[in-house]
Formats: structure tokens, C-alpha cells, sequence
């Protein structure tokens, strides 16, 4: 975040011809802004709208009558139990991850394991190719091994995708250590194990939380693994969403839409700093 | 003295590091490369358990529409996007506009259902769109275009869905441009346009090209946007017609041909995207 | 078309700044502008260049003010330390692209990147299909010079344009741009930290300091005829010694090729000159047109051609070289009047 500062060092005042081309500039930017803010916030805003609609008559620009019905009503009904079965699911996901792919996303980093090109093709495949068509096939499979609709079965499904997506960013995490670091440590007496908790996790450690934090929300986020294995016993907040806006209950879709954005921007606002683009990168493609 | 490289592993080494591996590797393994490659496999037989090409035959004469369509729509939303991604990561480059980055980076936490419904209440006939514009007093409401309903709001959707991720990958590669090349442009009297189309798109052409494919893949994956939105009447987003096979037909052959249709439209990507990997 | 700067102020970081600047530099010459780093010298250059707008003052090039113009308006040139040559492009569309800019027709286009190419010794024959990654930094140099030159600018900006080239092509090239500068008899301002290049180079030498203009003048000039104390040490291989003279210490600066040392014992033991007058510890005497101080020879250095000591005098150390092999121990040190200065503390 430093960045911004020299290029606007840099950049800022270069082309000033007269006070009439500043006006000019001036609009231009404030049409850049207003676009943006538009094109982003539009249908977000839409969204908040209906959440706080109890009626809403067209073609009336805004609701008839504002509330909170429908935050009571899902606060209430069925949709607090999905919301808790989310935000579950997602934390032992997280937890899963964390302990299975720190370990080897730093050997992989350090090339400490055999037929690595291979593994690598292995954890690549699920970002090249789309979901739905594999994990149709998973679904099949899964009944035969009497997992679907269990937690179990959830869990798992959602581990496919979190994994690949932990492994490459904490992948990159590991490798921006300087190897020296750990050498060091070596040639002093240290231990592998004993480098490894004292020297590399605590530098890896902002890397590490930024990661958990995006597995924890790709799991709160996934639909499409959730509809064909969990529902409908287990219905996740994306599936109830999805089947309230299906059953054209706007407002609930509404309010459960809203739900799930918060802790995304919570994060986004929260997190600014610790959320390196490698990272999000890493993230947008799951 | 301790260090080790890859080609002198002891076998202790080799078995602590296949070790570490193994319950990542055995759950992508079981969960995701045998189901793919029973998805080939499957698409190849018929509901009788014999070897056949007529699963394709029937994918392709009942929704081969729909793959075009679905290609089509993909192609012209990734057109989109560079555009957009490549002016506006431009002029963040080129200029200081601190807000900008973090607003577009919110579609990057809206999950794709939110973004599907968002985009419906936003479009549809009587969405907000249409309110804004029938607030302005300036156009009656009644005659008003659905875009929701139409190709338009599903390539609005998953543009609007890739803004964050594309933007993100344009702008790391256009900041890693060197400020006195573009200087250099400048000082010749090369505009904002100009530095962006002549300079920062094809210095970066490998970077807009990963982006490209990465984006590509997920629109065609798309599943929950679709289902959201989409062309009322018309052809449909082949993962709509998956969707269906499976779940009303549950005719799990011709579902798996149209599986490995997409698949050979994601794998030229697919080996764009690894040979950039593996090169790195 | 001389370039006028008066009063020119820019406030940039926190140091790098520059506070009124008033010179003028002359039509058809070049220009160095010399000074540690952060002096202000880059931050200058870019103000003349339009990259930066001035808080204050005024640019002029010839009568033209373009203080406030664009750097697209101000028929400038610019010549960047990493050459700055665009990789998507080949040498030709390279060469070429601000003439495309200027709506120049194709085939007058490729004549004069040929033209200018060919001046500054560069093979034109495959332009069309080479990249400037397959030229050696010297010669992406050149073709950067080129790009700059073919618009035909008024004013040729170069920032460090030698500082990424190892040292013998950087001394070749200090002849080849200096012989292109003055074939097109363009105006040009050289910024560089290298007090050498600035002096072997220009016509004349902007010596800055803490964003200020510290002494401005010819070469031999600025060189010879330090008007303050930061010019005498920044320019040559310059050494201060804190010395006590007419009874207050002051300070004096000496270039070790200007000081002469005499050994008090030859190599045979015996005294190879009598002193004519002995030196006092502490104290510098004036003898025929030298200065005269006693030292003791610590350490030598072979540098090829020459050996380079290491002199301590009054506890403070210097370098002085000579092209005998000296014993350690006492000698003594005598410089010209003409070439060391004084200056007050």
C-alpha cells in the first residue's frame, strides 16, 4: 500500500493546460468514479433494497413499505440453521486444511518430494477443468460409498476445492522465504522440525492466516458441490439462496444474499494489508 | 552441508515427504482425477455397458446449439473483460484513483449465487435497473428492456463476477512495467489510450493471456449464474443442460459427453495455463 | 535554443527537492548536471522534462515558456538510464513510433529511422525483425538515442544514460553520444552522479547540492576553481585534511594526483634530502610555491601503473600516488598552492 504514494509522486500533476483543461480532467474523473461506483455497487444495491422490501409495487422506484420482516423471518426459520451449518462446516474445512497442506505445501516448496511434477499435475487439474461435470461423477460415487447427504460427504466435497486453492497460495507463501534463513538455523544445530516452528511458521505466519481466512470463505461460498452432495438434507446458506430465489421469495434470497457477501467485505476491509494479490489471485480461480 | 536438492533425497526423506502428501493427494486423487476419469470413460458407454459414440451423437445433436451458445457467450464476456479490466487496471496504473482497486475488488468475495441473484434483481423487467432509469423520468418504465432474461444480463453477470480477479491479474503485470518505458511513450506525446493499448497490454500479452484462460474456464464452469439468469426461451449455458441430465434424466452418458465437451473446450486453456505454470 | 531556468521550485519527497534554480544553459552544448544522490539533479531534469510541474518559476526553451506544458508539448527528448526501449517492439517500430505519433507517412518514416540509425552507428539491415533485447546494452543505448533524436526535438534530456554499462563501453560511448550531440548541434542536459563523465564530457557543469545549484561554470573551471568547500571535495579524488594554519584549524582539500611525496629515508637508509627547514609537528609551512607537511607512509597499494599510499598526516589519512616504489615510513608531502584550497570550518 505504499505503492499508490509514488506513482501518485510520479504521475500526479503532468498535463495542466489552463484551468479549463483541469475542469475537464476534473469531470473525467469524476465520471471514472461514478461509473465504477455504479457499475459495482448497482446490483449490490439491489440486493439491500429488496432485504429491507416488505412491498414493493412496481413500478415504484423504491420499496412500498420498508422493514425488517424478512431479517426476522430468516432469523427465525430454517435459514438459521443453514447459516450455523455453514459457518461450521467452513471452520473444520479451514481447520482440515490447514493441517494437511502447510506441511506439504512447504516441502513442495522446498523440493523435498519425490516425483513432485507429477504431484503438482495433480493439484493442478481441479483449477483447469469446471466442477459440475466431475462432481457429478463424485456424487455417483458417493452414493455408492453411502456419503451423500452426510456431513462427512460435505466436508469432503469442499475439501477438493480447498485444498488446491491452500496448497498454491501457501505454495508461494513458503517460497518467498529466503532458504538462508533456514540454513542458518541449520548450521547452527537446529533441527528440521525444530527450524521449521521457530523460524519458517513464524515468518510464514501472515501468509498462512491470509490463506485460512480465503479457505474459510471458498467453503462458505460453495454451491455447486453442496447442491449435488448435501441437499437436500443438508442445506448450506449458497443452496438456501438458491432455492429462495428459485422459488421467486426475493426477500428471503435477499436477505440471505446480503448474509453471505458480509463476511467477504469483512474481510476485504479488515484485511487490506495481509491480502497480498497472490493470494487473491490464487483465490479468483477456484 | 544439510541441504538437500531434489535429486538426493534419502528413501527416509522420500517416504516423510509421500507421507506429508498423502491425505491431500488421496482425496483430490479419489475426489477429483478418478471421477474425471470415469466421466471419460462413462461417456463412452451406454446405459447397457456398452462401448459406443452414440452419447456424443445425442449430446451434440440435442444441445450442440447450446455449446455454441456457450462458447459464444463465453467468448464475448472474455472480450468484455479485457476491456474493461485492461482500461480501468490501465488508468490505475497510469493515475491515482485510491478507491477504484478496492471497489473493484469486491466481486472477488461475492460469491457467483449472490452475483446470479444480485444480477437478476438488478436487470430483470421490474429490477432496480429499470426503477433507477424510470426515476429519471426520461424513459417509460413499461417499455423498458429486460436484460435480465436475455443473453445481455448473463454476459453482464459473469463479467461482473470476473471484474475482481481479472483486474487483480491485469493490474500486478501492468505495475511491473518499468515507469521509464511508459515515460518514454509519453514524452512522445502517446495518450492514457495509447499507453494502454500500444504498451501496457502487449508488454504483458503472456500476463492478459493466463488471465484469459483462468477467467475462460470459470465462465464456462459457471453453474449457479445460469441458473440465476439467463436467455428466457432460448439456447442455454451447457451446464444448465449437465445439470438436467443428470438430476431429471439422470442419463449420466450423454451428461458425461457434454462433461468432456467442456472439458476440450477448457483444455486448450488448460495447457496454456500449465505450460505457463511449469515454466515459472 | 538556449534553456533559461529561473526560480524553479519543486517540492518532492522528502528530500530530492529542488529551491530555486536560476541558470541558463547554453544553446547548443551540453549540459552535465553532477551531484550526490538526492541532490535534486534527476528531480530537475524531470521538471525540464514535464514529468513534474514546478511550484515555482520558470522554464524557457529559447523564448517559448513551457513551465506548464505537457511533456508531449514541449518538443523534448529523453534518453533513460535503463534505455527504456520497449521489448513488444522491434528496433524500427521502436525508432519509429514517435514519428507514427506525428502522423509521419510510412515510407518517409523509414527513411529517417535508417537516417538516424546509420548515425548513430547502428547496422540497419535487419531493423525490421530485430528486437532491442538482441542488442548489447551499449548499442540499445545508441538506439535509444536514436528513438529520441528522430522526432527532431529541440532539447535532448539524457538521465545517467551510462550508468548500466560496464566501464569500458561506458568510456567509448562518452565519445559517441558527445560526437552525436554535437553532429545534430542539439542542446542537451546529461544528468549524471559520475563527476568524471560530467567533467570529460561537458561543455559545462551544473554542480548540485541539497536541491540547490552549488557552483555552475566550465569544466576546468569548476574543477580548478572551487568556489566552496562542497565543490572542492565532491569533484576529483578529493581528501580533507583538518590542519592548523595561522593559528586556527581549518580545513584543506588536495586530489591525490596533485600531491607529491618525499621519502625522509631512501631506500639505502641514508637521508635522500636534508629537510631545508624542519617541520614542525602540527604545522604546514609554505615553501617555493608548495605547501609543505610532514607524514608517515602506512600502507601502498600496486594499481598497475602506479602505486597509491596511504599517507597519514596529523593523524588524518590520505591517498597520494606516485610511480615509485616507496618505503614505509616518514616522508614528506608537498602539493602546489595553485592546486589545494583552503577553507574555514
Amino acid at each position: 500500500m505504499s505503492k499508490p504514494l509514488e506513482v501518485a509522486l510520479l504521475s500526479a500533476p503532468m498535463s495542466e493546460r489552463g484551468p479549463w483543461f483541469s475542469t475537464l480532467r476534473l469531470t473525467r474523473r469524476f465520471a471514472i468514479y461514478a461509473i465504477s461506483i455504479f457499475m459495482i455497487f448497482g446490483p449490490l444495491s439491489s440486493l439491500l433494497l429488496w432485504s429491507v422490501a416488505e412491498k414493493w409495487f412496481w413500478p415504484n422506484p423504491f420499496p412500498t413499505q420498508w422493514g425488517f420482516k424478512y431479517w426476522q423471518q430468516a432469523f427465525e426459520g430454517k435459514m438459521l440453521s443453514s447459516l450455523g451449518l455453514s459457518f461450521g462446516i467452513a471452520i473444520v474445512v479451514s481447520i482440515i486444511c490447514l493441517v494437511i497442506t502447510v506441511p506439504l505445501a512447504y516441502v513442495i516448496a522446498r523440493n523435498r518430494i519425490p516425483l513432485k511434477h507429477i504431484v503438482l499435475l495433480i493439484f493442478l487439474l481441479p483449477q483447469a477443468f469446471p466442477q459440475l461435470p466431475v462432481f457429478s461423477n463424485v456424487m455417483v460415487l458417493m452414493y455408492r460409498w453411502d456419503l451423500v447427504g452426510t456431513l462427512t460427504g460435505l466436508i469432503l466435497i469442499h475439501l477438493v476445492g480447498a485444498l488446491v486453492f491452500s496448497l498454491w497460495t501457501l505454495v508461494s507463501v513458503f517460497q518467498s522465504i529466503a532458504e538462508p534463513l533456514e540454513e542458518a538455523s541449520y548450521m547452527l544445530g537446529g533441527s528440521r522440525i525444530y527450524t521449521f516452528f521457530h523460524v519458517v511458521l513464524p515468518i510464514a505466519l501472515p501468509g498462512i492466516i491470509a490463506s485460512t481466512l480465503l479457505v474459510f470463505l471458498y467453503s462458505l461460498d460453495e454451491f455447486t458441490g453442496s447442491l449435488l452432495i448435501g441437499a437436500p438434507y443438508h442445506i448450506t446458506m449458497p443452496v438456501f439462496m438458491y432455492n429462495a430465489a428459485g422459488g421467486y421469495e426475493m426477500q428471503v434470497a435477499s436477505v440471505t444474499s446480503v448474509l453471505l457477501m458480509i463476511p467477504g467485505i469483512l474481510l476485504l476491509f479488515l484485511l487490506q494489508k495481509y491480502m497480498r494479490s497472490e493470494y487473491l489471485a490464487a483465490f479468483g480461480r477456484v | 552441508m544439510r541441504r538437500i536438492n531434489a535429486f538426493s533425497l534419502t528413501l527416509k526423506q522420500q517416504l516423510a515427504g509421500a507421507a506429508i502428501a498423502a491425505p491431500a493427494l488421496a482425496i483430490v486423487t479419489l475426489l477429483f482425477v478418478y471421477p474425471f476419469l470415469r466421466s471419460l470413460q462413462s461417456s463412452f458407454r451406454s446405459q447397457e455397458g456398452v462401448w459406443t459414440l452414440d452419447n456424443y451423437s445425442e449430446a451434440l445433436s440435442i444441445y450442440g446449439g447450446d455449446y455454441l451458445y456457450t462458447l459464444w457467450i463465453c467468448g464475448v464476456s472474455l472480450v468484455a473483460l479485457i476491456i474493461i479490466t485492461a482500461i480501468i487496471g490501465g488508468l490505475l496504473r497510469l493515475g491515482v484513483y485510491p478507491l477504484l482497486e478496492f471497489i473493484f475488488k469486491i466481486p472477488l468475495f461475492v460469491p457467483f449465487v449472490v452475483v446470479g441473484h444480485a444480477m437478476r434483481v438488478f436487470l430483470a423487467p421490474h429490477g432496480t435497473l429499470n426503477s433507477a432509469l424510470s426515476i429519471t423520468g426520461m424513459f417509460n418504465p413499461d417499455i423498458l428492456p429486460s436484460f435480465a432474461f436475455s443473453s445481455l444480463g448473463l454476459v453482464a453477470a459473469l463479467v461482473w463476477k470476473n471484474l475482481g480477479i481479472g483486474l487483480l491479474l491485469m493490474l500486478g503485470a501492468f505495475r511491473s512495467v518499468n515507469e521509464s518505458m511508459l515515460e518514454a511513450a509519453r514524452g512522445m506525446g502517446a495518450g492514457k489510450m495509447k499507453l494502454i493499448w500500444h504498451f501496457l497490454v502487449p508488454m504483458n500479452k503472456g500476463s492478459v493471456g493466463v488471465m484469459a484462460v483462468l477467467t475462460f474456464t470459470s465462465m464456462l464452469g459457471s453453474f449457479s449464474i445460469p441458473a440465476m439468469i439467463g436467455n428466457a426461451g432460448g439456447s442455454q449455458m451447457i451446464m444448465m443442460d449437465l445439470y438436467h441430465q443428470i438430476v431429471y434424466q439422470q442419463n449420466y452418458g450423454v451428461a458425461n459427453a457434454i462433461g468432456v465437451l467442456t472439458y476440450i473446450a477448457s483444455l486448450g486453456a488448460a495447457i496454456y495455463y500449465l505450460k505457463g505454470v511449469t515454466k515459472k | 535554443m538556449g534553456i533559461y531556468i529561473e526560480g524553479l521550485t519543486k517540492a518532492y519527497g522528502k528530500k530530492r527537492g529542488i529551491t530555486d534554480i536560476n541558470i541558463h544553459l547554453p544553446e547548443g552544448g551540453l549540459t552535465a548536471i553532477v551531484g550526490p544522490s538526492g541532490c535534486g539533479k534527476t528531480t530537475l531534469l524531470r521538471t525540464l522534462a514535464g514529468f513534474h510541474t514546478a511550484d515555482e518559476g520558470r522554464i524557457l526553451f529559447g523564448s517559448r515558456d513551457v513551465t506548464r506544458i505537457s511533456p508531449q508539448g514541449r518538443k523534448a527528448a529523453m534518453v533513460f538510464q535503463h534505455y527504456a526501449l520497449w521489448p513488444h517492439m522491434t528496433v524500427a517500430d521502436n525508432v519509429g513510433y514517435g514519428l507514427r505519433l506525428q502522423k509521419v507517412p510510412a515510407k518517409e518514416r523509414e527513411r529517417r529511422v535508417r537516417e538516424v540509425l546509420e548515425r548513430v552507428e547502428i547496422d540497419t539491415s535487419d531493423i525490421g525483425a530485430r528486437y532491442p533485447q538482441h542488442y548489447s546494452g551499449g548499442q540499445q543505448q545508441r538506439i535509444a538515442l536514436a528513438r529520441a533524436l528522430v522526432v527532431q526535438p529541440e532539447v535532448l534530456l539524457l538521465d545517467e544514460p551510462l550508468s548500466n554499462l560496464d566501464a569500458k563501453v561506458r568510456q567509448r560511448l562518452r565519445i559517441g553520444i558527445r560526437s552525436i550531440q554535437q553532429s545534430f548541434g542539439i542542446t542537451a542536459v546529461y544528468v549524471t552522479h559520475d563527476q568524471e563523465e560530467a567533467l570529460s564530457m561537458a561543455d559545462y557543469v551544473i554542480l548540485m547540492n541539497d536541491g540547490k545549484v552549488e557552483q555552475a561554470g566550465t569544466p576546468e573551471e569548476i574543477y580548478r576553481k572551487p568556489s566552496t568547500y562542497f565543490t572542492a571535495q565532491f569533484l576529483g579524488e578529493s581528501h580533507t585534511l583538518t590542519l592548523k594554519y595561522q593559528g586556527k584549524p581549518q580545513r584543506l582539500v588536495l586530489r591525490s594526483g596533485d600531491a607529491l611525496v618525499t621519502p625522509v629515508v631512501d631506500e639505502w637508509g641514508t637521508n635522500a634530502e636534508t629537510l631545508e627547514r624542519s617541520i614542525a609537528h602540527e604545522e604546514v609551512i609554505e615553501e617555493d610555491g608548495s605547501w609543505v607537511m610532514e607524514g608517515e607512509i602506512r600502507h601502498h597499494l600496486f594499481m598497475g601503473s602506479y602505486y597509491r599510499y596511504m599517507v597519514e598526516i596529523q593523524g588524518q589519512s590520505m591517498f597520494v600516488d606516485d610511480d615509485r616504489l616507496l618505503k614505509p615510513g616518514s616522508c614528506k608531502v608537498t602539493i602546489p598552492t595553485e592546486k589545494a584550497y583552503w577553507f574555514d570550518i
